[in-house]
Order: C-alpha cells, then sequence, then structure tokens
C-alpha cells in the first residue's frame, strides 16, 4: 500500500515540477523537428554527389585515357584524377596506384584495391546521367582468375545495391527512432532529480523516519520514472507509426531493455551519489561506458553473429535482418533484464544504509566488498558445505 | 518506556556516541543539551530509527525499533530543519504523510491547521511559507498520525522570539500526555519546559537530573560574580580553577566563602565588585561540558 501511495505522490510531483514540462514540451519538438531532417538527410545520401565531404575530396584515384567520361569524372571532386595514355593506365593500375584505368568506353577495375568498389559505385551514377555513353564492364586479369575475389566482388556489389536500395526505402526513417534516446534521458535526469534531492534538501531525513522500508522509498522513485518512460516512449512509437516512420512495433522492444537498463544503472548512480553535481559527472561517465559497451557488443554481433545476449542493440539487428526466434529473442533479452533488476537489487540495498545520507560514505570497494564479495563468499560456504555433506552422504551411501 | 542502551555511533573514524545509556520514563519532557557536535542530533536519529548505531539498541517499549518498523508509527519527529516538500500545497503535505501512517482524515488534517494556526494558509503551496510557517508547519507533520512519542530536534532554532514563543507553547500543550525528547541549544527553554535534562558532551552523557535539581548542586558550591579591575589580573592565576565562565574582566566562580575572604584580603585592589548570584540551567551546562553554547 505504502509503495503504491509513494508512486503515486512520485507520479503527481514530476507532472507538477515546471522542469518536466518545460523538458517534455522541447522534446517533443525535437522529435518532430528531426523527422524532416532526416528525410533531407535520406534524400542527400540518395544522391553521392551532394555529399562529398571535404575528407572525401580526391578520395578516388583513376587514370583515364581519351574516354568520352574524361569531361564529367574531370568536374567530380571525389576523384583523382590521371590523365595518361594507354600503357601508362596499364601499369598504374598495376602498380595499384589508382582503382580504376578508364580507356575509351572501357573502365578497368583493380579488384585488390577496395577503393575499386567505391568507385564502381559512384562511376555507375554518372553513367546514369550519360546515356549516350555505353561502357562495356571489364574485370581487370588478375582478379578473374581467383573465383573467390570474383565472389567477393558480386557481394559487394549486391550490397551497394542493398544500401542504395535501403536509401530510398523507408527503413532509414529508424534511424528516427535515436531521438527516442531523449525521453530516456529525460527520464533518467527525473530519477535523479527524486533521489539525489531528497539528500540535498534533506526531506530524505524525513522518509527514513516514516514506518516505511527504504527500498519501498526507492522503488517508489524507480517505478514512477519507469511509468513516466514507458507512457512517453509509447506516445512517441505510436507517433512516428502513424507518421509511417515505424513499420514493426516488435523492433522497438529493445528500446525498452535500453531504457530499463539506463534507468537501473541512474538509480545506482543517484543513490550513491550526495549531490547533484556529483551525480552528474559520475552518470556521464557511466553512461559514456554503457553504450561503449553495447556499441561494441552489437558490432562484434553484426560481424561475428555470437553473443547477442551482450546488447539490446543485437537484437535490433536480428529483428531487423528477419533472424528473429522467440528462444534468440529470450537470450537475447533476458540477460540484460537481469542486469538491471540486479542493479535495482543493489541501489535498493544501499538506500537502505543511512552513510548514504548521513556522515562519511564508503569507498566504492569498500561497498563492492560488502554487498558483493561477503554474500558471494558466503553463498560459496554454503555450497561448499553442501558439496561435503552431499559427498558424506554418498560415501555413507557406497560404504 | 524509551531505553536507549549502551548504544555507540562511529561515522568512519569519527565517533559521534560513545556507551549512550538513557530511559525517558513514560509522559516525560526529556531535554538532551550539549555543545555543538557533542552527539544530540545523532543520539535521536537513532531512537527515530534513521540511522543505525554501530553497537547497542532502542527499545521502546522493549520492542526494538530496528526489528520491528511498526514502532515508528508511535513517533513524530521534528528534524531541525522543517525538510518539507515544497510543490504541495499545506494540506496535501499533510494528506500524504498521513496515508502513509494511515491516519489521513481530512477533519484531522484540518484540525492540525487550525491548531498550528496555519488553516487560512492550508491550499498554499509550501515554497509561499516563510520560515516560521514551515517551521509550524513541520509540527503539525510531526503530529499528524497522532503520535505517543514526539522527538523535537531543536524547534525553536532560527525562529522570531514571538514563534518560538508560540512553538513552546505547543510543546506545553502536549507535555504529559505525549513522552518528549527535546533537543536544545537554548538553556532557558529547557529550564522552562523540560522535567528532567541530560547534558551530553562528546558522546557521553555527562549529567543527568531535573533542572531545578541541578541548579541547586551548583548553588552548594555558590556561585560569585566576579568583576575585576584589570582583566589580566594575577588573581585569575590562582582561581582558574573554578572560573565557570569569563567575558573579559566578568568572571562566573563557583567558589567557597574562605576563598572570597582570601581574595579580598590578598588583592583589595583587583577587585572591583563580589557578589553572590543564583546558579542558571546554563551555569550547570557550562560546569559540566567542554563546550559552549
Amino acid at each position: 500500500m505504502a509503495l503504491s501511495k509513494m508512486t503515486i505522490w512520485e507520479l503527481k510531483q514530476i507532472f507538477k515540477g515546471k522542469k518536466f514540462t518545460y523538458a517534455f514540451v522541447i522534446q517533443f519538438f525535437v522529435i518532430l523537428a528531426i523527422i524532416p531532417l532526416f528525410d533531407v538527410y535520406s534524400e542527400i545520401l540518395e544522391d553521392p554527389q551532394e555529399i562529398i565531404l571535404p575528407t572525401s575530396k580526391d578520395y578516388l584515384p583513376v587514370a583515364i585515357s581519351s574516354s568520352p567520361l574524361t569531361q564529367v569524372i574531370d568536374e567530380h571532386p571525389i576523384f583523382r584524377v590521371y590523365h595518361v595514355s594507354e600503357e601508362q593506365g596499364g601499369s598504374l593500375l598495376k602498380d595499384h596506384i589508382v582503382c580504376c584505368f578508364i580507356s575509351g568506353e572501357t573502365i578497368l577495375f583493380d579488384e585488390n584495391n577496395p577503393k575499386a568498389r567505391v568507385a564502381e559505385y559512384h562511376l555507375q551514377r554518372l553513367l546514369q546521367q550519360e546515356p549516350d555513353i555505353e561502357p562495356s564492364w571489364i574485370l581487370n586479369e588478375r582478379s578473374v582468375v581467383p573465383r573467390q575475389q570474383l565472389r567477393a566482388r558480386e557481394l559487394a556489389m549486391r550490397e551497394i545495391r542493398r544500401t542504395a536500395e535501403m536509401m530510398q526505402s523507408e527503413e532509414i526513417n529508424y534511424s528516427t527512432l535515436l531521438v527516442l534516446l531523449l525521453a530516456i534521458f529525460l527520464a533518467s535526469g527525473i530519477l535523479v532529480d527524486l533521489v539525489v534531492s531528497e539528500k540535498e534538501k534533506q526531506t530524505g531525513e524525513i522518509l527514513m523516519s516514516l514506518p516505511v522500508q527504504s527500498w519501498k522509498v526507492l522503488l517508489s522513485k524507480v517505478f514512477s520514472v519507469v511509468i513516466v518512460l514507458v507512457c512517453q516512449i509509447a506516445l512517441w512509437i505510436f507517433t512516428l507509426y502513424f507518421l509511417g516512420r515505424v513499420s514493426s512495433l516488435f523492433s522497438m522492444l529493445p528500446l525498452f531493455l535500453m531504457s530499463f537498463l539506463i534507468i537501473s544503472l541512474t538509480s545506482l548512480v543517484s543513490v550513491y551519489s550526495k549531490s547533484y553535481k556529483e551525480a552528474g559527472f559520475a552518470i556521464t561517465v557511466s553512461y559514456v561506458l554503457l553504450f561503449a559497451f553495447l556499441m561494441s557488443a552489437s558490432a562484434f554481433y553484426v560481424f561475428s553473429e555470437k553473443f547477442s545476449f551482450l546488447s539490446p542493440l543485437s537484437l535490433v539487428v536480428m529483428i531487423e535482418k528477419g533472424q528473429s526466434t522467440v528462444s534468440g529473442i529470450v537470450y537475447a533479452a533476458l540477460p540484460v533484464f537481469l542486469v538491471s533488476c540486479v542493479l535495482i537489487f543493489v541501489s535498493a540495498r544501499l538506500y537502505g544504509r543511512d552513510e548514504f545520507y548521513f556522515g562519511p560514505r564508503p569507498s566504492l570497494f569498500r561497498v563492492l566488498l560488502e554487498e558483493a564479495v561477503k554474500p558471494l563468499s558466503a553463498l560459496l560456504s554454503w555450497l561448499l558445505v553442501i558439496l561435503l555433506l552431499y559427498t558424506d552422504i554418498l560415501n555413507g551411501v557406497v560404504l | 518506556m524509551i531505553k536507549i542502551i549502551n548504544v555507540s555511533k562511529t561515522f568512519g573514524n569519527i565517533t559521534a556516541l560513545t556507551n549512550l545509556d538513557l530511559e525517558i520514563r513514560e509522559g516525560e519532557l526529556f531535554g538532551l543539551v550539549g555543545p555543538n557536535g557533542a552527539g544530540k542530533t545523532t543520539a535521536i536519529r537513532i531512537v527515530c530509527g534513521i540511522l543505525h548505531p554501530t553497537g547497542g539498541r532502542v527499545l521502546i517499549d522493549d520492542q526494538n525499533v530496528f526489528e520491528n518498523i511498526h514502532i515508528k508509527k508511535r513517533i513524530g519527529y521534528l528534524p531541525e530543519e522543517p525538510n518539507l516538500y515544497t510543490r504541495p500545497t499545506a494540506f496535501e503535505l499533510l494528506q500524504y504523510f498521513g496515508s502513509l501512517y494511515g491516519n489521513s482524515s481530512p477533519q484531522r488534517i484540518e484540525d492540525l491547521l487550525h491548531f498550528v494556526g496555519l488553516y487560512h494558509r492550508k491550499d498554499s503551496k509550501v515554497e509561499t511559507f516563510s520560515k516560521g510557517m514551515r517551521q509550524r508547519l513541520a509540527f503539525a507533520r510531526a503530529l499528524v498520525h497522532n503520535p505517543d512519542i514526539l522527538i523535537l530536534d531543536e524547534p525553536t532554532m532560527g525562529l522570531d522570539p514571538a514563534t518560538a514563543k508560540r512553538v513552546r507553547q505547543f510543546i506545553k500543550t502536549f507535555k504529559r500526555e505525549k513522552t518528549i525528547i527535546l533537543c536544545t541549544h537554548y538553556m532557558e527553554e529547557a529550564d522552562e519546559l523540560c522535567d528532567r535534562v541530560g547534558f551530553l558532551d562528546r558522546g557521553r552523557i555527562v549529567k543527568i537530573g531535573k533542572p531545578l535539581a541541578l541548579k541547586e548542586e551548583l548553588k552548594k558550591e555558590s556561585t560569585y560574580e566576579v568583576i575585576l579591575n584589570n582583566a589580566d589580573s594575577e588573581l585569575l592565576n590562582h582561581i582558574k580553577e573554578h572560573v565557570v565562565s569569563q567575558d573579559e574582566n566578568k568572571l562566573i566562580c563557583a567558589l567557597n566563602p574562605e576563598d572570597i575572604s582570601y581574595l579580598l584580603e590578598t588583592y583589595p585592589s583587583e577587585i572591583f565588585s563580589i557578589q553572590t548570584i543564583a546558579p542558571t540551567l546554563a551555569d550547570v551546562f557550562e560546569r559540566y561540558t567542554h563546550g559552549t553554547q
């Protein structure tokens, strides 16, 4: 009863606060503004001539010998053009100095050079603008011989075509969903405010004198924030769904998992911190570490298709690739959910310790020792005792 | 009723309380006085179940406050600072805390607001209240569940004389009806209100008794106000052990009549005047504690 009363109270306080209203409205406009921005971005991506960044200038070295494409290529900033004779062009290609050699209406690619794929893509786009020219695509002799390289080239071409198709499709709009992280950060901010302000304004002293267990006090704060967050994310996702930006609501599951993980981490940091200043610094550091871990874990999954349980982002990839099965989703989602639950459990335990309110706070090492090492060693001791007893019983049975 | 048995509390390397033993009887108004940092607030936080003691235990009617959380329903706690949420109205705030104690009837809350003189502001947000009003509201919050134990930490600190007088009146209303622990710096307040007083110094109870008895005890030694012609007088070296307090050339000393005769004969030119004074609780405080008020 006390837990539900306190949760409702915290929710009321959140909605009464001007900070939340302002942040909510600003966030709403950012999300609405970001949709047309992403549309423009995806249009730009569809036309590669428009997105030549300063770093991409002269990125592709090509050799040209009297070709009708000379003028078009000369004007394209991504190409670094060598005007050569037919013989010189051939040797530049063999020496891997250029990634392709254009001679007349024939284009030769150095298949050992990864830039050749990019050059091929750009040339294809240029050729679409010059319908009079019909070049014959000729592979370099060395690349034709090993079949593996040919296979690699086919795969690369398929990947390029897929990317181009993706850019034109609605799938790019999933990037829009990144802005939903704003909602998660807002919720984290609210949680820090709810927990740390009790310490800074000393209202927590009253809460500790109430006939209510301290873990209920913390959980009421976490629950109220989770309710706000779930409603908020659901609202954004449905808005995006009706605007046609999301085709599958199912793929949003990892977002909820991520938010739970971030909220639980925030609760732990807030319980440990004594002031906003401390909490701000600790949360920045922990978020950076968390995102670095999650991103690298999902990148690892993309390459190896292993260890999907390390990051909920892997689950997005899994769903997007259509590889999701019920067991796969449980395997990928359960560990993150359990870690979040453990973080909440530890936060609730620490919240009951008065050192985090009054007097000098114990060091992280001491907290770790008391909260993790001691229970673990106790658990191991019990397991050992049980094992010994079990062995004795077995021996007794055998004897 | 309240038994504090061998309670110790350390914060890291700092010892706040050492083997504190105290018994407070039912219906008693007990004053806990002591200099800053003596451990008064730590002691009452432990009684309220806010701080866990490093050693010892606190029993309320033989039940440990840390083992039976429902005991807290019997305690009304007023911290040194009002520490109230500022967004809700006075009525909402009392209703919320009342609901957590299982006692949030609107009638009870309105009666409490009448009692502390804030009924006319019941729908105003707490953030619009002055310090005195907040303190009165905090007092109402401590009483919202009609506890039989009241623990008050410096209830009149920082208040103007009129509001402080009003708060003292509230405390007097509950004398005998409730068991009260009053933590205060103000000796006059302790003298006026308390049935018994405990002097806490450096985490230990150094003296305990009824205010009148404590003053009488000091009177046996006789307290004199000695005014010297010169603050650097040699006389000071002879009586420094008997000086209770000194304000430049004005000394309050606990001496016997023989000492006075000796001083008048030996240092006649250095003494401006000598007169006997009735000891106050502040004198007792200074006699037994190392700090100052």
